[in-house]
């Protein structure tokens, strides 16, 4: 199955949450080192929910539109919820197999998020 | 048989190849495929002649340590060389590892410099770079023509009697173009600097001869020339080695252990601590065998027959973009980079995937370059003796569906 279906290519080009969040209460950097792609996300938390989620960055169809797909899902989630958020679900919320190569290109600004996420409650 | 591969002889001398005719394998800077040959005589060394070697006085062992002796000597054969100044090691990686520990570690003082190139694999690069820091010594990096090839005027002019080491690769993995080694070589003897030439890509399209070459090191890796992964090769002026310290120690590379210190053993055994890749190296003399069957003359004509033609079908192709030189020149090897607008590497690999054609994608080890061209990422084909005009046009075709893909 060609994973280039219409939604992710829509999602790639037409990303509804590129951009930096302001006020943010952590920014994550992630790279790729097979590709030497660099995903920054950054959030806003409110009362213990993610007010606001964006990402950005250059790369690959996949990684762009998987950090699309999963900030627009976090908005709005608690930060439970938001930690809860497993690559399995990820996966999910591509909708298309991503084969064992491009793991990483569609892990990579969930792996960046927990990562802020993680670092964020750490200095609270 | 409807497959774009069968006019080519070659290739069903190779089983994974012959076992997927519809496959385009593209990848081979990064790795060739394994001939019957080397495969059969691996098989065999194990399923009548394995044992561990320089042991034992047993029949086997004897057997096992000459053909692991003869498998020097035709490296040693291969590149003009004497049997005592070839050391086997894991690959090539680990060979410039153990010269920038032993010949560097001993060699490099504060002050002093090592000069490599903005050109170099990561693998010829870190080295050095990690050498420096622990030797506060500089260094020094030639940088390259907006084309990509060496700027050899300044890579001269950085040549002083400063330079202890200059670091070099034969042949660019990422552009596939020569570099002047016999200047650079010259002008680092001038000055008393010592030369190791990374010969990794080198290796598999040109014939080396260590004397006409006249470096005092040179590497390369036993998988991209049709050998066993796990085996690589250390060339080097038999004096040098001599009065290295051992890289890693262990057992067989000494003759005498007492409780306070050790007399090391004779070179090349010196750098070979612990049970060496035996049946690779057997493996590699097959593969040195193969190339050599082959015919240096028959491989550069079908290479640059090869690059010719993929050159001008790419440059015919909007949107893409030849990195390093786009026409062919003499001493190219079979590797060419490129991007393609609006469609990232990865894309485009995953797209060609589907047309069951193998190509690299990413920074191939060489972010320095990559970054000094402005690239982050780029799609890399490269070809051997077994690929033909058919799978050029298969990557062709490739090319322009993931252009229609992505609408560009």
């Amino acid at each position: 199955m060609n994973i280039y279906q219409e939604e992710l290519l829509d999602r790639y080009w037409h990303p509804k949450n590129r951009g930096s969040v302001d006020n943010a209460s952590f920014s994550a950097t992630e790279h790729n080192p097979l590709c030497g792609d660099t995903l920054t996300i950054t959030a806003r938390i409110e009362h213990a929910i993610l007010a606001d989620v964006k990402f950005n960055g250059n790369g690959c169809a996949i990684s762009q539109a998987a950090a699309d797909l999963l900030t627009e899902s976090l908005t709005g989630k608690t930060i439970q919820n938001a930690r809860a958020f497993s690559p399995d679900a990820m996966r999910m919320l591509l909708t298309v197999p991503i084969s064992s190569a491009r793991e990483k290109c569609a892990l990579l600004a969930l792996t960046a998020f927990q990562k802020g996420l993680t670092s964020s409650y750490a200095h609270n | 048989m409807n497959s774009p591969n069968n006019t080519n002889t070659t290739r069903a001398e190779f089983p994974l190849l012959a076992a997927n005719p519809a496959l385009a394998y593209l990848d081979n800077a990064a790795s060739t495929q394994k001939p019957k040959t080397v495969l059969k005589a691996m098989d065999a060394f194990y399923c009548t002649s394995y044992a561990n070697v320089h042991r034992s006085v047993y029949d086997l062992s004897e057997r096992a340590t000459a053909q692991y002796e003869d498998a020097r000597g035709r490296v040693a054969r291969f590149l003009n060389a004497q049997p005592q100044e070839i050391v086997f090691t894991k690959n090539a990686t680990e060979a410039i590892n153990l010269v920038a520990y032993s010949f560097g570690g001993g060699e490099v003082r504060e002050g002093d410099e090592v000069l490599v190139s903005i050109l170099e694999h990561h693998a010829n690069f870190l080295p050095w770079q990690r050498l420096c820091a622990r030797k506060k010594a500089r260094l020094v990096v030639a940088p390259a023509n907006a084309d990509g090839t060496l700027d050899e005027t300044s890579a001269l002019a950085l040549v002083s009697p400063r330079t202890k080491i200059v670091a070099l690769t034969a042949l660019s993995n990422v552009i596939g173009v020569p570099t002047p080694l016999a200047r650079m070589i010259e002008r680092a003897h001038q000055h008393g600097a010592r030369v190791i030439i990374d010969g990794a890509q080198a290796v598999a399209h040109k014939r080396i001869d260590m004397r006409a070459m006249d470096a005092d090191f040179f590497v390369f890796s036993g998988h991209k020339i049709f050998g066993p992964a796990g085996i690589g090769v250390l060339a080097a002026r038999a004096e040098l080695l001599e009065t290295m310290q051992p890289f890693i120690v262990g057992g067989e590379m000494v003759k005498t252990v007492f409780l306070d210190n050790a007399e090391w053993n004779d070179i090349p055994w010196k750098f070979e601590a612990g049970t060496p890749p035996i049946a690779e190296a057997i493996g590699l003399k097959a593969a040195l065998d193969f190339i050599e069957s082959i015919g240096w003359q028959r491989l550069h004509t079908h290479e640059q027959t090869l690059t010719e033609y993929a050159l001008e079908r790419m440059r015919a192709l909007k949107g893409v973009h030849i990195i390093g030189p786009k026409t062919f020149s003499s001493g190219r090897a079979p590797i060419i980079s490129f991007t393609v607008n609006g469609v990232h590497p990865h894309d485009l690999a995953s797209i060609l995937n589907e047309r069951h054609i193998a190509i690299r994608s990413g920074h191939f080890c060489a972010q320095p370059f990559l970054n000094a061209l402005s690239y982050s990422a780029a799609a890399r084909a490269s070809f051997t003796i077994y690929n033909t005009r058919a799978e050029v046009d298969a990557l062709i075709e490739g090319i322009a569906a993931a252009q229609k893909i992505f609408r560009v």
